[in-house]
């Protein structure tokens, strides 16, 4: 039999579709679920995955990641490995886990929304591979920590964090409920394949990938390696759908939508890449800073898509640009004053050597975040380790929610206010960290309202007792699972 | 830069022309090329990747490119950066001049 090329065959097996008959078309695509009704049903058809992979390839492809990546694992976990990696980098993969797995299993009902209530049949073949790859990330990602146990118990956080009320999971839950559990088709493809991931992640995910072999642990960089082949495919359904929304003259509903996300995940990346980047990772192995990253891979690959579909930059842009200087340095501190609070052990990531790193990336950080450092190195130096905790619960923005770090933005000359924003929405008040943060929650309230913050449970009395003890048991935190200093503060001691 | 005895019938290499990474590429049939280095996709190293006739595929991700033409293929719409190429006795020179 002679073989056909792909594209000989691809189009017409792909785009076999239904005629409706004894349904409508709207009891079929319901617009809350499929977000599409902007759009007529002819005008869907235009859409066009880039990149075409039938389903006998992307099954052989998936086989043999599989077998690459869990050969090495097994190759692997029989050695010293984790047991010489440096302890900031140990923080680096275990806050990722806890993170990150269930996120990856959840984005797995995203997909799967979109090969149900996508408009085109193209998009919904595509997006049933995304469903298939989703799955199998949150299953390696649950294995891959699952070996760590003996030498690290808090790899079980990639299972538990998720059934936690621990503050970063509350965030992170947040987050993906707004951007793929509880969203629509549409939105699903702008904000989290085109906004997230294309924008964010698959970039995140090249550069983790290269550190971690740098650093020595090949078993992460084999695994996120080849996660992120996946992800740089599904991603792509990100481009044709924004280009069907603009072609029909819903322009501003997709930059409406990627506006509100790009922000939200800037705000994830800053807590969980920013800190990793700039202080977890060990100094030798630092290609570049955070903001460089941002700089050279985020900013530039969106003024790339921004420019091709002729979407505007978002209306906040200067405060984002003026935030790389800053923001993530304050989340730094504190989670690291927190560090019982989450599930990893927070590298301080500020010896002299790392100081002088700082300095020269983020000129001013001596001055700004460097004068809070010295109180606490000398608190440490004089034994003083009980005045390194704080004793009360830094106010939780209540969109991104995560600290509210005004004050720091003063400091580094970024706000003139160190207040949160205030917002009284049905006799409520919510609080929030940014501008855009509070434009977020008021274009559509109803989608926020309900929600509590952290602080916000612990003053309506969910927490008790309502003091540090409390807190840490509503979190999930067992005292061996409290974060500690990484290095057990050798980066006071000159080292 | 390279020499033909470097570089024989389908293979790939990567050289530097100034500031530019360019991947040269030694087609079946003798004809030889030069792209940019790098993956239009996600910057991997192009002559990573997998020669197969005329049809590179990158060990990225699987972007398939035809570098008789620079065309993509898979994606088809995206194209390779050519350089200018010549050959001098067995001896291969780029110029680091984008045409
Ligand atoms: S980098 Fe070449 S296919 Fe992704
Ligand atoms: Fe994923
Ligand atoms: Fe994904």
């Amino acid at each position: 039999m002679p073989r056909l090329s792909r594209s000989d065959w691809y189009d017409l097996s792909r785009d076999t579709n239904w005629t409706f008959r004894y349904v409508t078309e709207d009891a079929v695509f319901p617009e809350e679920l499929s977000g599409s009704h902007r759009v007529g049903k002819q005008q869907w058809l235009a859409w066009d995955e880039p990149y075409k992979v039938s389903y006998r390839e992307y099954v052989h492809n998936q086989v043999t990641k599989d077998t690459t990546t869990y050969s090495l694992k097994n190759a692997i976990s029989r050695s010293k490995v984790f047991d010489e990696l440096d302890p900031g980098w140990k923080s680096v993969i275990l806050a990722h886990y806890g993170a990150i797995t269930m996120p990856e299993y959840l984005a797995s009902i995203g997909e799967a929304r979109m090969a149900r209530f996508g408009r085109a049949a193209a998009w919904r073949n595509t997006a049933t591979f995304g469903a298939l790859d989703e799955v199998r990330h949150g299953q390696i990602q649950a294995f891959f920590p699952y070996g760590l146990l003996e030498k690290e118990p808090r790899g079980d956080w990639a299972l538990k964090a998720f059934h936690t009320n621990n503050w970063i999971a509350i965030a992170v839950r947040q987050l993906f409920d707004d951007m793929f559990v509880a969203n629509d088709a549409v939105s699903i493809a702008l904000q989290l394949t085109f906004t997230l991931e294309t924008g964010f992640t698959n970039l995140q995910f090249l550069g983790m990938a290269a550190d971690a072999i740098d650093v020595g642990d090949l078993e992460f960089g084999a695994l996120i390696s080849s996660i992120q082949t996946d992800e740089a495919r599904h991603a792509q359904q990100g481009e044709p759908t924004i280009k069907v929304l603009i072609d029909n003259g819903h322009k501003a509903w997709g930059q409406f939508l990627i506006d509100h996300m790009f922000w939200r995940s800037w705000r994830a990346f800053a807590l969980l890449t920013g800190l990793s980047m700039d202080y977890y990772t060990p100094l030798e192995s630092r290609k570049m800073s955070f903001r460089e990253f941002i700089e050279d891979w985020v900013i530039k690959q969106f003024a790339e898509q921004f420019r091709d579909y002729g979407l505007d930059f978002p209306w906040y842009w200067d405060e984002f640009v003026r935030e790389l200087t800053w923001y993530h340095h304050a989340i730094h501190t504190v989670v690291w004053n927190w560090r019982p609070t989450v599930w990893w052990n927070p590298d301080a990531g500020v010896s002299p050597a790392e100081r002088e790193w700082l300095e020269e990336k983020y000129p001013g950080w001596n001055r700004t975040f460097g004068r809070h450092w010295d109180v606490i190195t000398e608190n440490v130096r004089t034994g003083n380790i009980a005045a390194t905790f704080p004793e009360t619960l830094p106010l939780a923005c209540n969109i991104c929610q995560l600290p509210i770090v005004r004050a720091a933005g003063v400091l580094a000359g970024a706000h003139t206010d160190p207040a949160p924003l205030r917002h009284v929405h049905e006799g409520r008040l919510y609080l929030f960290c940014s501008e855009p943060c509070k434009w977020i929650f008021t274009q559509r309230p109803d989608r926020f309202k309900g929600h509590k913050s952290i602080v916000d449970r612990f003053l309506t009395g969910e927490i008790s007792p309502p003091d540090v003890g409390g807190i840490l048991a509503y979190m999930g935190l067992s005292e061996p699972e409290q974060g500690q200093d990484a290095t057990g503060y050798a980066w006071a001691n000159g080292g | 830069m390279a020499t033909l005895d470097e570089l024989w019938e389908g293979d790939l290499r990567e050289v530097t022309v100034g500031a530019e990474v360019v991947m040269l590429a030694h087609l079946p049939g003798g004809e030889l090329r030069a792209y940019q280095g790098e993956c239009p996709h996600s910057r991997f190293p192009l002559a990573t990747g997998d020669l197969d006739g005329d049809v590179l595929t990158c060990a990225g991700h699987g972007w398939e490119f035809d570098l008789r033409t620079g065309q993509g293929v898979n994606p088809d719409n995206c194209r390779l950066q050519p350089f200018p190429i010549r050959v001098v006795g067995e001896q291969i020179s780029v110029s680091g001049v984008r045409p």
